[in-house]
């Protein structure tokens, strides 16, 4: 009963709508938050899918083959970029075009002349043939599919999307809505140019050359001919006339591969000439712009076997071999020593080991347009395709149709094979879309053209037809060195620092400084790059003794500020503890101010006045460089040696002083130990100078304005504040009561830290460096700025390097989407990822572990 | 009773006799103490102290001091050449030997030979890069022969061509020299000047408020047809029609320009009456057009608060204008713009997936491993590098994303649209960069509200979201706002995963602006992180964008510290309001 009279009801039932919101929210919040934490998780598993088609092996796959009659051996085999035709050059220079799905012969297009084609020559990487002829002249001209793109007519626009009709020129294919995109074969023969020769050329080779061509002609007799065609245009009629100089390349008779000439092969631009015997041996001429050529060097056959067939690789630095053995191997022209510039001193080596003896014989070998891959035919009737960098063979497969007389190519996409015999063809068709990169080729060193060994290099830069070089050990030297420079910088500062701060500075101090030194976690670190690479590199540049010597002068300072501070009665500095703080902000500067002082007079007395041309070294020797490097091992020796030796016997004998008197011992001992170090490192210096070590090109040597000194430093600002603030949190979840029972018990201050808290925070110590850690692993932006960003693989700390990260901000952005080189790139996105991961969840392991330990005690 | 039997006494072991150790007289505590090692932690804290104050000194002294008008002082030379500039450095040097023996340094510098004695030589900043090919001059002051501060010095920002620095000596009308004194000169300076600027921001006005929607209306036509193609077949009336929509809108277009064009070539041509004169380092005259003046001055003849003005507009113009001269002059207005924008559009991102995770994992999911490992992993996010999150927004966000909503929406378009670097995804790229920041915060302030208010809440019947709606989040909001703070001042100083998806070092267009929408989430826009990498790195002329790049630099550390503060005074708040709570 209430007192207005009225029953009030109350309503016990939970209304729907909050079942239903509850309900709802239940649902949204759980999808929403797994599908946030899963979306975050795939950032990883949509780096990985990205790069992971780098290691897909690569297929092979033969398609059924078509009868053809071509009249002779085929010299020349050339499909679209569709690989929907072929067409055949024969040995009697008669051009066919086929269909390549149903073999259909399309057209037929005869030799001009009369005169019979004997030898025939494509230039790599263009599409300028070159034919000898009976007569001994010489026929260039153009074989290459065009594509046009005509206005539709009635017999295309039918056509859908992707379909295609065959003509009698080629094709025509619908290749989106409004274009259509005829592909025609056209053949270009120029007017045969005359040399001063008749015999027949029975060998031939072509390179572009500035202003013209280079062709290189032999004969049945063994005589071998350098022609250079210039063009000139006449000033009369305007007219382009063709102008050839011939040179032989020996005097007639003296050549000493007799008659055993199995093929010609232009280097580079034609600026050498190859002839290469059939036992073997290669011989290597200069080919001048102007004169005769001249006779270089006998390259010894590398294999035994003879040479059955041989190509070069594009850009033309690679020759591939192929031998009646079934060895195959490809060679190059390397420096013998570095410093030899000049031809001779150069040597073909064989570097690559394509495929071992005791096969069938190579019949056949052609070379991509585009990439480094090649093929080899055997005759066995396998074929076999090599990524030539690498020396991988990727896939083989076998042919069904004989391989006498085969003649083979690439497709322009480098996606098919295409064979052709007298009576046959047949396509294969090929994947290996990313055959450069294999995790042999990222991670171990490879031979690269022109090298005088395997090295580990990163040069994605493929322009002139160079290799990409994809070894990512220099990106990975470079991340690792950066890690370490700025490791061994940061990581004794800042947890000496949070040891100081946690332990001895009074927390209204703390309160203060803690949050200062967190906002120098917050600085961009585009700006700590700004100021390392602008600022601090062309200052440390102009200042490198200063600031070497500072590095030692302000440790020794500090502590020599500390013994001076026992000498003091105990009864101030137990007053003036508080101000312990303020006083080390002054001795700073002093610190630095000694250290510019001395460097110059050390730079004198040591490093012979200049030390940029000692770190060069062109002066002076190793030996004041390794006192400096030897003066960390000096120091553990020599703490080694007192706490062994002295101190046991020092220590009875202090206690029994006064206070005064033991500082002053102490003081001492301090001096003694630090002319003890320096002897140490002088005698370890004389020992290392005498073996004849140098440190210079190695750890020190030539300075580079931007390198990691300078990175070290900057970095140091990015890694200190997170190494100093977990490390001080370590430090302060220490429970009290350990501090209180060590302090009751009669320790010092100091022995409590160094025996109670820092062993109980060792985990929490850990992590935070292992954080800081991976912070310097991923830094992109200061080393992007300030490592000078050179792909090298060198300790000195005076150079520069490039890291994983930097290397995908400078790269990514110009690498297209899909090609090997991206797909590298986002692998070093995984790397960088994995690595970091693994340290973070290590770190946050260690932390778990200390936390719970924390709490037990 | 049995008499209880006393076990026989144990046999004690004699006593130790404990020697006491002789009393220390205190000499012992000095090596217990620790005192070198306790200065040694002490020192490395002073350094960590001076590295981050150092730094920030170093940025604020040299990012004010930008915009300071310095005096212009004229040196004339024992070859009595002249040379007019700024000093903007001196500093000490060894003097090499005279003639250079040692040549086969590249700076030519003998070391072979070194003197003690030291000089000094000042750098002077000459301007006038058109007619000197340099923009710095090194002083050496045993050539100096004369120092003085001219009081006709002028210093000129030219809209075109950089600095300029001369003595003012006369004006020209129409290409007639008509004074010679530079009274005058100033004179007629100061009257037309404002007239001529103004001439020349309506005619910047026309061209960009003009010729932007003429090449839009263009472009639309040519979508319409490539969309009635599509849809109605190449022949059909629609695509004729659209044709001819298109050829009756170039028409016009070309009309409208054309009448543009008479209209900007007559205020170029009102504008460009007048033309300063004066008399340059290389001591040839050189006349400017006072339509090419953004700004000129007087330097050694300001009185303090026209120098306090002339500052302050320097940094108006900074803060409000276009970059000019490759951004090393003019302002960084865009930039901002650009940082905001990003800023804006990732903070509304990152919030609601922030805070539906950590709800997630601190109110619904089951503890267990699982919620340990996810939690581990996202632990792990926050230490992955930034530029992994770059490459996974250039290859997701960018190329499979943006590809495929321009493949289903824009195909008609010309070039890509959301298949490029924009403002949309880097912000994107940014979230998810920062996303761990918000989580971890709001899992903590969610775990910061005491157990007992829950079930206070349950107690009282309600269902587990209203406990979460109407107890939980409420007073988890600041550090929701924590996290939101230190995820924006995180992103706003990131430039590496940029520079991957769509930072430009310069935007034709803002990602904000006046017309529809308004929000261009598409566009690339300008970042000031990477204003400062580029400025200072890929410029022709970095060395006399320093100043700038000072500039920029504090404008950002500002911004982010600003943000900071606010992170660490909401934070504190936060927790003095729910921690020590009596519950």
């Amino acid at each position: 009963m209430s007192l207005s009279g009225k029953e009030r009801v109350r309503n016990r039932k939970t209304r729907a709508s909050v079942f239903i919101a509850d309900r709802l929210a239940r649902i949204l919040i759980t999808a929403g938050g797994i599908a946030t934490i899963v979306a975050i998780c795939a950032v990883a598993v949509f780096l990985v899918a990205v790069s992971l088609p780098l290691f897909l092996s690569p297929t092979l796959t033969p398609d059924p083959p078509q009868n053809v009659s071509v009249a002779s051996p085929p010299w020349f085999v050339l499909t679209d970029q569709d690989q929907r035709l072929v067409a055949v050059v024969d040995q009697s220079g008669t051009c066919r075009l086929f269909e390549l799905a149903t073999g259909k012969l399309l057209s037929e297009s005869a030799f001009p002349g009369d005169v019979k084609p004997t030898a025939f020559a494509v230039s790599k990487g263009s599409d300028q043939i070159a034919v000898g002829l009976a007569d001994g002249k010489i026929r260039l001209g153009t074989i290459q599919f065009k594509d046009t793109f005509p206005p539709e007519d009635d017999s295309t626009s039918s056509l859908k999307v992707g379909e295609y009709r065959v003509t009698d020129t080629g094709i025509a294919v619908r290749i989106d809505d409004e274009q259509i995109r005829r592909t025609e074969l056209s053949i270009l023969w120029k007017d045969p140019v005359a040399t001063h020769r008749t015999n027949p050329i029975t060998g031939i080779d072509l390179a572009p050359s500035s202003g013209g061509s280079i062709i290189a002609t032999s004969e049945d007799s063994g005589e071998v001919f350098v022609h250079r065609l210039t063009k000139k245009k006449d000033l009369l009629s305007g007219k382009e006339a063709t102008k050839l100089t011939s040179q032989p390349v020996v005097k007639s008779g003296e050549h000493p591969w007799g008659r055993e000439v199995e093929g010609l092969g232009f280097l580079g631009n034609g600026s050498q000439l190859l002839v290469i015997s059939r036992p073997g041996p290669i011989y290597r001429f200069d080919v001048p712009q102007a004169g005769t050529p001249l006779f270089v060097a006998k390259e010894e056959a590398n294999v035994a076997a003879p040479v059955s067939s041989t190509t070069m690789m594009l850009g033309r630095n690679t020759i591939l071999l192929g031998h009646t053995s079934g060895e195959l191997d490809g060679e190059f022209l390397v420096r013998r020593k570095e410093s030899d510039k000049s031809d001779s001193e150069q040597s073909l080596v064989l570097a690559k080991h394509l495929h071992s003896a005791g096969g069938s014989p190579v019949v056949s070998l052609t070379s991509s347009n585009r990439s480094r891959l090649a093929a080899a035919l055997f005759e066995s009737g396998e074929i076999s395709v090599y990524e030539v960098t690498t020396g991988d063979k990727l896939v083989s497969a076998s042919l069904r149709i004989p391989t006498a007389n085969a003649s083979m190519a690439f497709s322009p996409r480098d996606d098919g094979i295409i064979i052709a015999t007298p009576t046959a063809i047949e396509h294969l068709s090929l994947r290996a879309e990313h055959p450069e990169a294999t995790l042999q080729a990222l991670f171990t060193p490879i031979w690269y053209e022109g090298y005088q060994g395997p090295e580990y290099v990163w040069q994605s830069d493929t322009s002139g037809g160079a290799e990409p070089k994809f070894g990512m050990m220099p990106l990975i030297f470079g991340t690792i060195k950066a890690t370490f420079y700025s490791m061994l910088f940061g990581v004794p500062l800042a947890i000496l620092a949070a040891i100081y701060t946690s332990e001895f500075l009074h927390p209204r101090v703390k309160a203060r400084i803690k949050p200062t030194i967190e906002l120098m976690a917050g600085l961009p670190s585009v700006v700590l790059g700004f100021i390392g690479a602008m600022v601090l590199a062309p200052w440390v540049a102009g200042n490198l003794p200063q600031v070497l010597a500072t590095f030692v002068t302000i440790p020794v300072l500090f502590m020599l500020t500390g013994h001076l501070w026992q000498l003091l009665p105990t009864p101030f500095t137990l007053r003036a503890q508080k101000f312990r703080f303020l006083i080390a902000l002054v001795v700073l500067p002093i610190a630095v101010w000694v250290g510019f002082a001395i460097g110059p007079l050390l730079e004198d007395l040591l490093l012979e006045g200049d030390i940029m041309l000692w770190l060069d070294g062109q002066t002076g020797s190793g030996l004041s460089g390794w006192i400096f490097i030897l003066l960390p091992v000096a120091i553990v020796l020599t703490i080694w040696l007192e706490n062994s030796a002295i101190d046991p016997w020092l220590r009875p004998q202090m206690s029994a002083m006064t206070r005064g008197r033991a500082a002053l011992v102490a003081l001492v001992r301090y001096l003694a130990s630090l002319v003890m170090v320096v002897a140490f490192a002088w005698i370890g210096a004389v020992l290392f100078d005498g073996m004849g070590w140098d440190p210079r090109g190695n750890v020190v040597g030539t300075y580079v304005q931007r390198n990691s000194l300078i990175v070290g430093f900057v970095m140091g600002f990015a890694i200190i504040p997170i190494i100093y603030t977990l490390a001080d949190d370590a430090l302060s979840t220490v429970p009290e009561h350990l501090r209180s029972a060590s302090l009751g018990a009669g320790a010092t201050p100091w022995q409590t830290t160094t025996w109670i808290v820092v062993p109980t925070a060792m985990s929490g110590l850990f992590s935070a460096v292992i954080v800081g850690l991976g912070r310097a692993v991923g830094e992109t932006m200061i080393v992007l700025m300030a490592a000078g960003s050179t792909p090298i693989m060198e300790w000195n700390i005076f150079n520069g390097f490039r890291t994983l990260s930097a290397n995908i901000a400078i790269e990514l952005p110009e690498a297209a989407q899909g090609t090997t080189h991206y797909r590298t790139l986002f692998f070093a996105a995984v790397v960088l990822l994995a690595f970091t991961s693994v340290l973070n969840t290590i770190a946050e392991l260690v932390r778990i572990r200390f936390r719970r330990r924390a709490f037990q005690l | 009773m049995t008499p209880r039997v006393l076990p026989p006494p144990l046999e004690l072991p004699p006593p130790i006799k404990r020697t006491r150790r002789p009393r220390s007289a205190g000499g012992s505590t000095v090596l217990a103490q620790g005192e070198p090692m306790l200065w040694l932690t002490a020192g490395m804290l002073a350094i960590c102290l001076m590295m981050i104050l150092g730094l920030l000194f170093l940025v604020i002294g040299q990012g004010i001091q930008t915009f300071w008008p310095r005096p212009i002082e004229m040196i004339t030379t024992k070859e009595s050449t002249k040379i007019v500039g700024e000093v903007d450095r001196v500093e000490e040097y060894q003097p090499v030997a005279e003639e250079i023996k040692n040549d086969s340094k590249p700076d030519g510098v003998d070391r072979t030979t070194k003197s003690t004695e030291k000089l000094t030589r000042r750098r002077f900043r000459t301007g006038n890069y058109a007619l000197l090919g340099t923009h710095f001059t090194w002083v050496n002051d045993n050539d100096v022969e004369k120092l003085e501060r001219p009081e006709w010095a002028i210093g000129i920002e030219q809209f075109e061509g950089g600095r300029l620095y001369g003595l003012l000596t006369g004006f020209k009308i129409d290409g007639v020299l008509k004074s010679e004194d530079p009274a005058e000169a100033w004179k007629v300076f100061e009257e037309h000047h404002s007239k001529v600027e103004s001439l020349r921001y309506q005619r910047i006005a026309l061209e960009r408020e003009v010729v932007g929607p003429i090449n839009a209306s263009i472009s639309d036509a040519r979508r319409a047809l490539r969309e009635a193609q599509h849809y109605f077949g190449k022949n059909s009336p629609q695509a004729r029609k659209a044709q001819e929509d298109l050829a009756s809108s170039e028409a016009d277009a070309q009309t409208r320009l054309a009448e543009l064009r008479s209209r900007i070539e007559k205020l170029a041509a009102d504008a460009g009456h007048f033309e300063l004169v004066l008399s340059t380092s290389s001591e040839q005259a050189y006349s400017v057009n006072l339509s090419n003046i953004v700004r000129a001055y007087l330097p050694n003849q300001l009185t303090w608060n026209e120098k306090l003005s002339l500052y302050a507009s320097r940094w108006w113009e900074f803060l409000s204008a276009d970059p000019r001269e490759a951004n090393t002059e003019g302002g960084v207005f865009p930039a901002i713009i650009g940082t905001m924008t990003m800023t804006l559009i990732m903070s509304i991102a990152v919030v609601p997936f922030g805070v539906l995770a950590a709800l997630y994992l601190k109110e619904y999911a089951k503890a267990g491993l699982m919620v340990s490992i996810v939690r581990i992993a996202i632990n792990n996010l926050a230490g992955v590098p930034s530029i992994v999150f770059g490459v996974f927004g250039l290859g997701f966000f960018v190329y499979l994303l943006g590809g495929s909503i321009d493949r289903a929406f824009f195909w008609s378009y010309e070039g890509p649209v959301f298949g490029q670097g924009g403002v949309l995804w880097a912000s994107f790229t940014l979230a998810l960069l920062t996303l761990p920041v918000v989580i971890v915060a709001t899992e903590e302030a969610l775990s910061a509200v005491p157990n007992s208010m829950r079930e206070g809440s349950y107690a009282c019947g309600a269902s587990k979201w209203q406990t979460i709606r109407h107890i939980i989040l409420p007073r988890a909001m600041p550090g929701v706002f924590t996290g939101l703070i230190l995820a924006i001042a995180r992103g706003a100083g990131e430039v590496a995963p940029l520079m991957l998806v769509g930072v430009l070092e310069h935007a034709p267009e803002l990602p904000i602006d006046g017309h529809f929408p308004y929000i261009h989430p598409d566009r690339p826009f300008m970042h000031l992180g990477f204003s400062i990498y580029h400025s200072a790195f890929k410029s022709q002329n970095s060395d006399a964008a320093r100043p700038l790049v000072f500039t920029i630099t504090l404008l950002l550390i500002v911004l982010i510290a600003v943000l900071n503060l606010i992170a660490i005074w909401m934070r504190s708040r936060f927790r003095r309001r729910f921690t020590p709570s009596a519950f």
